[in-house]
């Protein structure tokens, strides 16, 4: 299949700092891609770049053929890319469901007046969110948690409900800020399945991540970063031996006595 | 389905209120407590309007003395200069105000964080400056008198008694649409914007838009109250609006529960009561006044609302032990 997202020569810079240098990645549709690097290599700029957080310095994003490049983070999330973050960014005064009823809200279509009043069409587009949220939170692992305050949940689910409030947007391309820190081992287990059955749903994921095991396993293809440089990308089996990226993580000595 | 505990409460607190209003003037003898209990209920719906912007949203709005000074002022031009009657002048109030709280709104707005503060200051302070200077339009420092009072189906609200039953109906229904929007996806989306600005847009919301809409409610309700008021003292004059004036429904707001519908009615009547109480101490009713704020900030935050609710807990907890031991028993299998 064709990309669905296309960096082209997309720099960011800081004050001077270069976080992202002339970066070139192609990711297709239907993929998990992986990112990874070293701390500082710029992973999660290029997110906070693709999502429209903070605009590029220079370089053009290309989502299904258009360009995005500058546009808000809201108009960016409406053609169909929505993300999680690193450190969780819930609503404190809102419970599990409601967390997944807001981030449907751009995609309803009953007015003001009609979901004040509760019209007819109002009630019926409100049953009809609170059912998709329902099975939303059931699919991420969550149900039955549905009343509890968001920050009710304890670490782990807090990271589920983040990936559950992205899905609820209806995202043709997800980027996983991290999803795995501070989980357990069985809980990263459970969070790989789900990754799968995200993919198989046709989305789309980029997914962020420092636990190597989740990555090499889930991964379809990997794009390694260093210094905001490109520095190899391909299957896992084939980043697992790139003596570049040995180096990148390891240092020099290792490079060299793995080669 | 959800929060429907929540609901209900507030939806009877603001029953149990309201129907404490309702026999209020039977239970005061002087036309003085009738002309605080009107202040009360008219203060109440200014409050209610900060809620919106304020309390649902997170977006400090210090310029509320602009809105109430606009909407009363455009009540008291168009009944006394156009001669139109109160109900077509209370419309062209609302018109005003909801423009001026667009054309604030949609630059201000944009921005994240403080600059509402900042901006909303110079707009109330300007529209009292406009207010007190423009004598040729606004009568200047002399004010406008002979506002008239409305009349509905032939019957004219001239007496304090029949007004305040005026206002008491209309502080009603504007509680109920207000308890409406905040349980509509809407409220739902004003409190996401106030909980986190950019993981709303993350999920697609239009953070400004969703800010400038409750900017607007806040800017409908703030017109009816200014021109509710503008009738009841039949005289508007500039120098009640000033920055101390916003402040007041700031504290007013934070004192009920910042959030709360039934909240900001409560705290609009104990601090208009409680001033007027406390006018006994002449200057001084501005220290007790300003250290019962402090003090409900540190250690009810919630505010009267945030005090009830944890009564009502205490006491459900204490009503039903035997039914929590036999829950734990059975271990809560929810």
């Amino acid at each position: 299949m064709g990309p669905i997202l296309e960096i082209k020569g997309v720099s960011k810079s800081f004050e001077g700092v270069l976080a992202l240098n002339n970066l070139d990645v192609e990711v297709s549709e239907g993929e998990i891609r992986a990112i990874i690097g070293p701390n500082g290599s710029g992973k999660t700029t290029l997110i906070n770049v693709i999502t429209g957080v903070f605009p590029a310095t220079s370089g053009r994003i290309i989502f299904k053929g258009q360009d995005i490049t500058g546009l808000s983070p809201f108009r960016i999330a409406r053609k169909g890319i929505t993300r999680t973050f690193q450190n969780l960014r819930l609503f404190p005064s809102l419970t599990v469901l409601e967390h997944v009823l807001a981030a449907q809200h751009h995609r309803s279509r009953v007015g003001f007046w009609g979901s004040v009043f509760s019209t007819r069409s109002g009630r019926a587009e409100e049953e009809g969110m609170v059912s998709r949220a329902q099975e939303i939170l059931e699919f991420v692992g969550l149900k039955g948690r549905a009343d509890m305050p968001g920050l009710g949940l304890p670490y782990g689910q807090r990271r589920l409900l983040e990936i559950a409030r992205a899905l609820a947007t209806g995202p043709e391309l997800l980027l996983l800020d991290e999803p795995a820190a501070g989980l357990s081992s069985e809980e990263i287990q459970a969070l790989e399945r789900l990754l799968r059955e995200i993919r198989s749903r046709g989305i789309t994921v980029i997914l962020v991540e420092h636990r190597m095991m989740l990555v090499m396993n889930v991964a379809d293809r990997i794009t390694v970063l260093n210094y905001g440089e490109k520095i190899a990308e391909g299957k896992p089996a084939e980043i697992k031996n790139n003596p570049e990226v040995i180096q990148a993580y390891l240092g020099r000595a290792y490079a060299a006595a793995g080669s | 389905m959800k929060d429907r505990g929540g609901a209900t409460r507030s939806l009877m607190v603001l029953t149990v209120l309201f129907c404490l209003l309702a026999i209020a003037p039977s239970l005061v003898k002087s036309s003085y407590s009738l002309f605080v209990l009107c202040l009360s209920v008219i203060n109440g719906i200014a409050v209610i309007g900060l809620n919106f912007i304020f309390g649902l949203t997170g977006q400090l709005h210090l310029g509320l003395s602009g809105f109430l000074g606009i909407g009363a002022y455009a009540l008291a031009l168009s009944t006394t200069r156009a001669g139109l009657d109160f109900w077509a002048a209370l419309v062209i109030s609302i018109v005003t105000v909801s423009t001026f709280s667009l054309l604030l709104g949609i630059p201000t707005l944009r921005l994240k964080r403080y600059y509402l503060a900042i901006m909303t200051i110079g707009f109330g302070e300007i529209t009292r400056s406009v207010l007190m200077n423009w004598s040729s339009f606004t009568g200047g420092v002399f004010g406008v008198q002979n506002i008239p009072r409305p009349s509905l189906l032939g019957f004219r609200f001239t007496s304090n008694l029949a007004y305040y039953y005026l206002l008491l109906c209309i502080a009603i229904l504007l509680s109920a649409v207000a308890t409406r929007i905040e349980r509509s996806k809407y409220g739902r989306a004003f409190k996401a914007v106030r909980d986190d600005e950019l993981a709303c847009e993350m999920v697609g919301m239009d953070s400004t838009e969703l800010k400038v809409l409750a900017f607007l409610c806040c800017g409908v309700y703030s017109a009816i109250a200014g021109s509710l008021y503008a009738s009841f003292q039949q005289y508007v004059s500039p120098e009640l609006y000033t920055l101390a004036y916003s402040f007041s429904f700031v504290s007013m707001l934070v004192v009920g529960g910042l959030g709360s519908v039934p909240g900001a009615m409560l705290g609009a009547i104990v601090l208009t009561v409680l001033m007027e109480l406390l006018r006994f101490l002449k200057q001084w009713y501005l220290v007790v006044y300003a250290a019962t704020i402090i003090l409900v900030i540190i250690y009810e935050p919630g505010g009267i609302i945030g005090f009830l609710n944890k009564l009502v807990e205490r006491i459900g907890r204490r009503r039903a032990p035997s039914l929590s031991k036999e829950a734990m028993q059975h271990g809560g299998g929810v």
